[in-house]
C-alpha cells in the first residue's frame, strides 16, 4: 500500500511538473523579434527609445509633460532653434530682424517646406499658430510668452511679429515645442492633437497607447533626412526594467532620471551619459512668513547648506552644482555672491543670531513622491546639514497632486523642488519674480529690485548689455537667498553600442536622434 | 437561497445581487477619485499648473470636461456605462473601450497562465505534505510554501528581470503585448516569466489550502467507510478525499483568480506589461476619471462574475449546496 500510495503521488507531481515545465519549454524557445531588424532590409533600421512614460498630449500647444514635448519635438518644428550652447539658430525662420526700436521682428521663413501631409508650410500657417497659442480659450501653456505680441502679418514668406514693447526673450519662446508650427487647414478642421502633421524630421506612424509609438523619418526634411528609418518608443514603467533591457541589448536608448539606477547599467552592450539640463534643484524658502522673513535667517540657510555634498550623496558626484541661472549662455559662479563661504556653519550661526534666532528654529518643508523620486533624499542631507545650525527641517513627504496643490498655495515654509529651467534667463525667472506674474506666490519672495532688473534685463537684445543684467539679477538672489539653488537635474542617457552619433543635450531635446545611425 | 428553487433562480437572485453591488462601487470609486486632491489639470502640468492664468484654466477645464456638476458628470458616465459607451480617456482623448480592450486581454491571459501554472503544483504539493503529515516531506513544502508566501513579488519579478537580462542577456520584447494569435512563441515568451512570478504566491496559497483540506477530509467517516468497504487506496483518494477537498480549493482559487483580474499592478510594472493593473495605476495618478471608474467597475463586474461561477461550480461538485 505505501508504495502504491508513493507512487501515486509522484505521478500526479510529475504530471503537474510536466505541464509547467512544458508551458515554461514551449515559451522559452528562441523566437527572435523581426521587429528590431530594419522591416525594409535596406540601410536605416530601427533605433527603439525606452521611457518611463508615454506621450500623453498630442497638441504641441497643450504637452508639457517631457515625453510628449520630447516626441512632438521630433515630429514639428519651430521658426527658431537652438543649437548644442543653447544659442539661437534658424528653425523654419531662416533668419530674422528685431526692430531698431524693439517692437517688431521680422522673421524671413524658409520655403518649399512642406508638412507630412503635403501641404506647403507657409507664412499663414505660422500666423495662424502663433494666434492659436495666443487665444486663451486654446489653454496653451506656452500663452503667456507672447502676451506682448498684438499683431501677427503674414505677408508672402515674411512674418512680422508687432510688440508691445521691446521682448528680448520672445525668440527664445518661439523655439519652444509649445510653439512649434502647425498647419493652418489642420488648425481650422480642428484636428490638431489627433494626428500629428507637423514639418520635423519624423512622421507620425503608429501609435499604441502605453505600449508603443513609431515615428518614420520624413525623406524629404529640409535640414536633411534622418539615416534611421524608423524610431520606436517602448514605454517600460519601471526605471530598473530599461536597464535590464539596456544590458540584454533591447533597446538602442534608455532615458533614466534615477541616479540609482543609472549606476546599474554596466556591461558591454551599454554605457551611460549623463547629461546636466536647465531644470535645476531647488530648496525653495517662503520668505513671507515666520522667522525666513529675516534675509539673515534666509542667508544662514543658504550658508550652512554644502550643496556639493548633496550633489555627491544624492547624484553620486555627477550632478553639477549650479546658481539661479543654469542656462550654459549665461556662466556665473554659483556660490560666489553668497553672504559667507557655503557649508560655513560658523558664519550660518552669527547669521541667525543676527536675526534674532540663536537656537534656530522649525520648517515645515515638503518634498514630492513619485516622479521626483530624488526630492527625499536631497531633503534628508539638507535636514542633517541644517541641523549644525539648528534649524529643523519638519518633512512632509507628499504625494505629486497634493504637493502642487501646496505649492501653488505657498503652503509650506520650504519646499524642495525640481523646477524647468530655459536657455533665456529671462524665461526661467519672470514668471517668479515680476510683479503679478503666474508663480509669485509659490515664489514666496517678491521684491522691487528684482522686477526692475527682469525688466531691464528683457528690453534690451544686446548680449552683452543683457548677460550684464543677469549677472546683477544673480547677485541679487545670491545674497537675499529666497531660495536655496543647490545642482542642476541630470538626465541618464543609456545608450546602446549600436547606437552612433547620438548626443544628449541640456534642453532634453532627442533632435540628435535625426542624426543618429544603428548599425547591427 | 440555496436549497430553494433551481439554479437559474439561483443565479438571477445572484445577479440581482451584483447590480447593486456593482452600483454601490461605482459610487464609491466616483467619490474617492473627487475627493483626492487636485484634478487633471494639476495632475498633468504638476507645478505648471501654477502658471495658467484663470482664462487658461478656465479653458482647460472645459476641454477636460471638469465644468460640469459631479451629479451631471456621474449620470452621465453612467449612462453611457449603459449603452455600453465606458467615456473617453481624459489624459489621451482615446476611448476608454479602446484602452481596456487593449489591456484586458494581457491581464486575462496573465492571470489564466499564472493559475494554471500555480494549480496543478499547489494541489500536487499539497497532497505531497498531507500525506504525510509532520514528516521531512510535509515540512520541506511547508516551508517552500511560506516562502513562497513570504517573498514580495516585486522582489521576485526584480530579480526575475535582472537575472534574465544580466546572465542571459534577454528581455523578451518588452513594453508591448504580441496576442497569442499573432505569435504563440512571441507571446508566451513575454507572459511566462510574470505568470512564473505570479503563480509562487499563488501555489504556495493552494497548497496550503489543499493540505488542510486533504488532511481533514482524509480522517472522515466517509474515507474510513471507503476503504472498509474495499475501494482501492488510489480510488479512496482521487474519487473521495480529493473530491471532497475540490470544494475550499476552488473557493481559493476562484478568490485568487478574481484578485489577479483585479490587474497584476507590480508584476505588470516590472515587466512592461500594458494590462489593467497599470491602466488602473496610470489613471488614478492622472486623476483620469473614466479610465478609473469604467475600469474598477470592469474588475469588480468581473470579480463578482467569477465567484458566481464558483458558487456554480460548487453545486456541481457538492450535491449538499444544491
Amino acid at each position: 500500500m505505501s508504495m502504491k500510495r508513493r507512487s501515486w503521488h509522484r505521478a500526479a507531481c510529475a504530471a503537474s511538473l510536466l505541464l509547467t515545465a512544458t508551458l515554461t519549454a514551449s515559451a522559452c524557445s528562441p523566437t527572435p523579434s523581426d521587429d528590431d531588424k530594419d522591416p525594409s532590409g535596406k540601410g536605416g533600421g530601427r533605433l527603439t527609445v525606452a521611457r518611463t512614460g508615454d506621450i500623453e498630449q498630442l497638441d504641441p500647444a497643450r504637452a508639457t509633460a517631457f515625453q510628449s514635448v520630447q516626441t512632438l519635438g521630433l515630429v514639428y518644428d519651430t521658426l527658431v532653434d537652438t543649437d548644442d550652447s543653447g544659442e539661437l539658430v534658424p528653425g523654419l525662420a531662416e533668419k530674422w530682424q528685431v526692430a531698431p526700436d524693439g517692437k517688431a521682428v521680422e522673421l524671413t521663413l524658409r520655403e518649399g517646406v512642406k508638412f507630412h501631409d503635403g501641404t506647403p508650410f507657409t507664412a499663414a500657417d505660422a500666423k495662424a499658430t502663433l494666434e492659436r497659442n495666443m487665444a486663451k480659450e486654446t489653454g496653451s501653456v506656452v500663452g503667456s510668452y507672447l502676451a506682448n505680441i498684438t499683431a501677427v502679418e503674414a505677408d508672402g514668406a515674411t512674418l512680422t511679429l508687432t510688440l508691445k514693447q521691446p521682448d528680448a526673450s520672445l525668440l527664445t519662446a518661439l523655439t519652444y515645442t509649445g510653439n512649434a508650427m502647425l498647419a493652418k487647414k489642420d488648425i481650422d478642421a480642428g484636428t490638431v492633437g489627433k494626428k500629428p502633421n507637423g514639418t520635423g524630421p519624423f512622421r507620425w506612424r503608429k501609435w499604441k497607447q502605453n505600449q508603443r509609438l513609431e515615428l518614420a523619418a520624413n525623406s524629404a526634411y529640409f535640414a536633411g533626412a534622418p539615416k534611421v528609418s524608423t524610431v520606436e518608443f517602448r514605454v517600460i514603467p519601471d526605471e530598473a526594467s530599461i536597464a535590464s533591457g539596456m544590458q540584454a541589448g533591447s533597446f538602442d536608448l534608455g532615458i533614466l532620471s534615477d541616479p540609482a539606477v543609472a549606476k546599474q547599467v554596466t556591461g558591454a552592450k551599454a554605457a551611460v551619459t549623463a547629461q546636466p539640463t536647465l531644470a535645476y534643484h531647488v530648496l525653495q524658502l517662503n520668505a513671507r512668513k515666520g522667522p525666513l522673513a529675516k534675509p539673515e535667517a534666509r542667508q544662514a540657510i543658504a550658508c550652512a547648506v554644502d550643496r556639493q555634498e548633496i550633489a555627491d550623496a544624492v547624484y553620486f558626484g555627477q550632478a553639477k552644482v549650479t546658481g539661479p541661472i543654469t542656462s550654459p549662455a549665461y556662466p556665473y559662479d554659483p556660490t560666489a555672491a553668497l553672504p559667507c563661504e557655503p557649508g560655513d556653519t560658523a558664519a550660518a550661526k552669527a547669521l541667525l543670531k543676527k536675526a534674532g534666532y540663536p537656537d534656530g528654529f522649525e520648517l515645515k518643508t515638503i518634498t514630492m513622491t513619485g516622479e521626483y523620486s530624488t526630492s527625499t533624499n536631497i531633503a534628508q542631507v539638507l535636514q542633517a546639514q541644517l541641523k549644525k545650525i539648528g534649524v529643523t527641517l519638519e518633512l512632509e513627504r507628499q504625494q505629486t497632486n497634493v504637493y502642487v496643490d501646496n505649492w501653488m498655495k505657498g503652503k509650506f515654509d520650504a519646499a524642495v523642488a525640481l523646477n524647468g529651467g530655459s536657455v533665456d534667463p529671462y524665461l526661467i525667472y519672470n514668471r517668479y519674480f515680476t510683479k503679478g506674474a503666474s508663480l509669485t506666490v509659490p515664489a514666496g519672495y517678491d521684491s522691487p529690485r528684482l522686477d526692475e532688473l527682469l525688466a531691464a534685463a528683457n528690453l534690451t537684445t544686446d548680449k552683452t548689455d543683457r548677460t550684464a543684467r543677469f549677472d546683477d539679477l544673480q547677485k541679487e538672489l545670491l545674497g537675499q537667498s529666497p531660495w536655496v539653488w543647490l545642482f542642476a537635474n541630470q538626465v541618464y542617457y543609456a545608450v546602446g553600442t549600436d547606437l552612433k552619433g547620438f548626443k544628449a543635450l541640456p534642453t532634453e531635446s532627442l533632435e540628435y536622434l535625426g542624426k543618429a545611425t544603428v548599425g547591427r | 437561497m440555496a436549497g430553494s428553487g433551481g439554479p437559474l433562480r439561483f443565479v438571477l437572485g445572484r445577479l440581482a445581487g451584483t447590480a447593486v453591488t456593482l452600483f454601490g462601487v461605482a459610487v464609491v470609486v466616483f467619490v474617492v477619485l473627487r475627493a483626492l486632491p487636485g484634478d487633471t489639470i494639476t495632475a498633468k502640468l504638476g507645478t505648471e499648473a501654477a502658471a495658467l492664468d484663470p482664462d487658461q484654466r478656465a479653458a482647460l477645464t472645459r476641454y477636460y470636461g471638469l465644468d460640469k456638476g459631479p451629479v451631471e458628470q456621474f449620470l452621465g458616465w453612467l449612462g453611457g456605462v449603459c449603452q455600453g459607451r465606458l467615456g473617453v480617456s481624459l489624459d489621451t482623448g482615446v476611448p476608454v473601450r479602446t484602452l481596456i480592450a487593449d489591456a484586458l486581454p494581457v491581464t486575462v491571459e496573465l492571470a489564466l497562465l499564472a493559475m494554471l501554472i500555480a494549480t496543478p503544483v499547489g494541489v500536487a504539493l499539497g497532497i505531497l505534505a498531507a500525506s504525510r503529515p509532520g514528516r521531512a516531506r510535509d515540512l520541506t513544502t511547508q516551508t517552500l510554501g511560506l516562502f513562497g508566501l513570504a517573498l514580495p513579488e516585486f522582489v521576485l519579478a526584480s530579480v526575475c528581470v535582472a537575472v534574465l537580462a544580466t546572465v542571459f542577456s534577454y528581455f523578451p520584447d518588452p513594453g508591448t503585448y504580441t496576442p497569442l494569435t499573432e505569435s504563440v512563441g512571441g507571446n508566451l515568451s513575454q507572459l511566462i516569466y510574470p505568470a512564473l512570478v505570479l503563480a509562487v504566491g499563488l501555489a504556495a496559497t493552494i497548497m496550503r489550502t489543499t493540505r488542510t483540506a486533504y488532511l481533514e477530509n482524509a480522517r472522515s467517516e466517509f474515507v474510513r467507510t471507503a476503504r472498509g468497504k474495499g475501494v482501492s487506496p488510489l480510488r479512496v483518494r482521487l474519487g473521495h478525499i480529493l473530491r471532497a477537498s475540490l470544494v475550499p480549493i476552488l473557493t481559493m482559487t476562484g478568490i485568487q483568480f478574481g484578485y489577479l483580474l483585479g490587474g497584476t499592478v507590480i508584476v505588470e510594472q516590472v515587466f512592461a506589461l500594458p494590462g489593467l493593473g497599470r491602466l488602473l495605476l496610470q489613471g488614478i495618478t492622472q486623476q483620469d476619471y473614466a479610465v478609473v471608474q469604467s475600469t474598477t467597475l470592469l474588475v469588480a463586474t468581473a470579480f463578482v462574475l467569477v465567484n458566481l461561477a464558483v458558487d456554480l461550480l460548487y453545486r456541481l461538485l457538492d450535491p449538499r449546496t444544491r
